[in-house]
């Protein structure tokens, strides 16, 4: 009978009144005093009380659902899953009761959790106790703990999204297009798509959630999900890639439960959407203001509103920093800055200045620069070509060069020095001629890198002001806050395609 | 032979005439219904064809279940088939208008700077006027207009030639113009946001279009369209030089004008909707004469029958095949490339009315 119960509130979806039932249920199965970890680690291992206790224990304050604070002791999650040491695709926990219960979550929200603990019960036997997760997932007489790769876990992503949401809806943001979107409940299955669309990514990547959540997105090219891999090594097998320009309905067959777009117009899409009721949020992503509200949104929607804050208060401390500093420069001070891209497609070798409410302006201004091409972009919304004659009427102090990735940023950089017209400009016989860096992707984009380009700028800009900015530094920490990447990942997976001091 | 011989004879001819011309309406009126059924068809096997909720075909039992495939179907494929069927037959329709009309068969409604004009008028909307929807059909719509006054106003004032052939000049001229000017703004465009827009526009389709999107285009297109199958008898003396067309009873200047407007501002409106979309108002027309007649009476509601099944097939294909859209204008070219260059290489071919 209870056993049918049990699996009722399973089908239901109601865990916690099956936890509850068996608390008052009498008396419970045989307690079992071991605890077996199998799945995606160094190899199968059982616990017993004994042998946990030997790695160290902790308390936990936890509140059950009926507000009753009791105090656990146990050994730390953390702790534990380090000691079987999880591979580096593992993404879920599947913990399993002693009566068959099974409860999921996701392996990077246990990591971060330094308060969730394996209990040990006073009857005996082994508890999870997570505080801030949902009580489903509080599983009693647990007697294993499953680590999947996501390849295992179930392919349907919100069930694992599903477990973490503590605060589900309703929640209400307004976008960077200005609309005011509703939703009952928060997403689990999150597309993006549109122009630029790893721009969008690479923010969602910063939530933990956003990372459970993303199920798909236009993959306009192959090559620009260079960087995700490293932070989410399974993502070309989780994430679905759409073929470039889906409409509506092949957007529907990821059945997604919210669509992300960056721009700041409503664009056909988002109308054609709400066809088949499916909320599309727009980002802006293009100046710091839309940037701000941009992670604000995503805080409220992912149902991390304290994630939120932290990635805003690092962007805020590098702008601040920056900001007070370069305010005590005299504006007739600051050094005249061009900014340019440069491109040689079909062996026309030309330099473009970006438009003035473009992201790359505002680094310049912002890092307390003049830039001197201030009238000639106002004509156009895009990159404008200019001229050399142009560039030597202007004889900037510095000249910043943009260059995309097939670029190698030290050859051009010379070709320039060397051209028998460049070589004549203040800028490069005074060596002031640097290559903007990058490193997957460029630091000059509206996309979470800005920072970076914004710091180095900064620093090159007035070299003096941030003598004391070690930008290596600032990029372990970027990494770091932003896609919780360790030291060494840094070294290993980003450090050797920046290049911070070409010129 | 005496006068009463040759009025006899004239009865007999214009008797003999008759009856091979009934004959001619009768088999051309089943073919007619044949396409009609054809397109019914077409539209309802259309329906189950998508990628929603898995690729390719969508069984009918899953629209009893499944809420989200109801609305795909009813709100996304519905009026996007309708949108193809209107879009091949507007463009047909004026396609065969236009190549009557100017009795040339290699024009169609893109002609006198309308389809360069609706580009130029799409891609200011998308650089400089906010890029909104609404804006840049507006523009496109507004621009296609200004195409033809121009055009009309230009040729009126050419001395040169006849009154087809001045239209005809200053259409290249009006043409070149705009695509200069979307040449200029193609420039300014911001690559990575808006030249995307542009080129996807100026290849055209059909992906983002709603119930609103329909109701928008059919008060234009449907008055439009039955005013040029109300008038297709006439489009047969319109295509005779001015005299004769006269002196059978026509106002050419004056119906050639009701029958342009009617043609461009059908196309102006399915063209803001959908961008350009190439080759179907040149190829169509010569497919429905081939197919039925070169009589006007039979090509034009044939052009608009097969029109329609060939843009709604091409659609069917760019919304399915793969998990992203396929540019419906690049399907339409080269379907309707291979069509054109299939019907080139029969000898058969008439090119005449």
């Amino acid at each position: 009978m209870m056993a049918v119960l049990v699996l009722l509130g399973l089908i239901a979806g109601c865990a916690p009144a099956t936890n509850q039932m068996r608390e008052d249920a009498s008396p419970p199965q045989t307690t079992i005093t071991t605890l077996r970890i199998t799945g995606a680690i160094d190899g199968e291992r059982t616990f017993t009380e004994e042998t946990l206790r030997a790695l160290g224990t902790r308390e936990t304050a936890y509140t059950d659902r009926d507000d009753q604070t009791r105090t656990y002791t146990g050994v730390a999650l953390t702790t534990l899953l380090a000691e079987v040491g999880a591979t580096a695709d593992a993404t879920t926990l599947v913990f399993t009761a002693n009566d068959g219960y099974e409860a999921q979550a996701p392996l990077a929200d246990m990591q971060a959790c330094a308060e969730c603990i394996v209990a040990f019960q006073s009857q005996g036997g082994f508890r999870a106790v997570l505080p801030g997760f949902p009580s489903k997932i509080q599983v009693r007489d647990l007697i294993a703990i499953q680590v999947l790769s996501d390849a295992e876990a179930i392919p349907q992503a919100p069930q694992t999204g599903d477990a973490i949401i503590t605060n589900d809806g309703p929640v209400t943001i307004t976008d960077a297009a200005g609309r005011a979107i509703a939703l009952e409940r928060l997403p689990r299955r999150i597309v993006v798509v549109g122009h630029g669309p790893y721009m969008g990514m690479h923010l969602l990547y910063a939530f933990p959630e956003g990372r459970a959540r993303l199920i798909g997105w236009e993959s306009r090219s192959a090559s620009q999900s260079n960087f995700l891999i490293h932070v989410d090594p399974d993502f070309n097998n989780r994430v679905i890639g759409l073929a470039a320009n889906p409409n509506p309905e092949q957007i529907a067959a990821l059945e997604p439960d919210l669509v992300v777009v960056k721009g700041l117009v409503m664009e056909p899409i988002g109308e054609a959407m709400a066809q088949v009721n499916i909320p599309v949020v727009y980002l802006g992503l293009e100046t710091p203001e839309q940037f701000f509200q941009d992670v604000t949104n995503l805080g409220l929607l992912l149902g991390n509103p304290t994630r939120a804050e932290e990635i805003s208060a690092f962007y805020r401390s590098r702008l601040d920093l920056i900001g007070t500093r370069v305010a005590t420069v005299p504006e007739n001070a600051r050094p005249r800055v061009l900014l340019v891209e440069y491109s040689d497609r079909g062996g026309a070798v030309a330099v473009r200045v970006p438009a003035m409410a473009w992201m790359q302006t505002f680094q310049v201004r912002t890092a307390g620069g003049i830039p001197v091409w201030g009238s000639e972009a106002q004509i156009t919304d895009g990159w404008t070509v200019v001229n050399f004659e142009q560039i030597a009427a202007w004889n900037p102090d510095k000249i910043f060069v943009v260059l995309s990735h097939n670029h190698d940023a030290q050859k051009v950089i010379d070709s320039l020095k060397t051209d028998g017209y460049w070589n004549k400009l203040t800028a490069v016989q005074n060596r002031e001629l640097h290559a903007f860096p990058m490193d997957h992707f460029p630091w000059d984009t509206p996309e979470p890198r800005w920072i970076l380009g914004f710091m180095w700028l900064a620093a090159r800009t007035h070299p003096d002001l941030f003598a004391d900015v070690d930008l290596q530094e600032e990029i372990y920490a970027f990494f770091g806050e932003l896609y919780g990447m360790e030291r060494a990942t840094v070294d290993t997976a980003i450090l050797p395609e920046v290049s911070l001091d070409v010129r | 032979m005496s006068a009463e011989a040759q009025a006899t004879t004239a009865r007999v001819a214009t008797t003999m005439r008759v009856a091979t011309a009934h004959a001619v309406t009768a088999r051309f009126r089943r073919r007619l219904r044949i396409l009609a059924g054809a397109m019914l068809l077409a539209v309802a096997l259309s329906l189950l064809f998508g990628r929603y909720p898995g690729p390719y075909f969508t069984p009918p039992a899953v629209l009893r279940e499944n809420a989200l495939a109801r609305a795909v179907v009813l709100n996304l494929r519905l009026p996007r088939i309708l949108a193809a069927v209107l879009l091949g037959a507007t463009l047909a329709a004026a396609g065969t208008t236009f190549q009557l009309i100017f009795r040339n068969p290699l024009v169609d409604a893109g002609f006198l700077g309308v389809s360069q004009g609706a580009a130029f008028g799409a891609s200011l909307g998308i650089v400089f006027l906010g890029g909104s929807a609404a804006m840049v059909q507006g523009s496109a719509a507004l621009f296609a207009f200004v195409g033809l006054a121009a055009s009309y106003g230009m040729a009126q004032r050419l001395r040169l030639g006849d009154w087809v052939l001045r239209l005809v000049m200053a259409g290249i001229g009006v043409s070149a113009f705009y695509a200069a000017g979307t040449g200029v703004i193609k420039y300014l465009a911001d690559p990575l946001k808006q030249l995307p827009d542009i080129t996807f526009w100026l290849l055209g389709g059909l992906w983002a279009i709603t119930w609103k999107d329909v109701l928008h285009i059919l008060p234009v297109v449907v008055p439009a369209l039955i005013l040029i199958y109300l008038m297709r008898w006439r489009l047969n003396l319109l295509s005779l030089r001015d005299a004769t067309a006269f002196s059978l009873g026509a106002l050419p200047g004056r119906e050639r004008l009701v029958m342009l407007i009617a043609s461009v501002a059908a196309t102006a409106a399915v063209v803001s909707k959908a961008g350009q979309i190439g080759w179907v108002g040149l190829i169509v027309p010569h497919i429905a004469r081939r197919a039925l007649s070169a009589d006007a009476q039979a090509a034009v509601p044939g052009g608009m029958l097969i029109g329609g099944l060939f843009v709604l097939l091409c659609d069917g294909l760019a919304r399915t095949v793969l998990s992203g859209e396929i540019p419906l204008g690049i399907l339409t070219s080269l379907i309707g490339a291979v069509v054109f260059f299939s019907l080139l290489l029969r000898n058969e071919v008439e090119l005449k009315k």
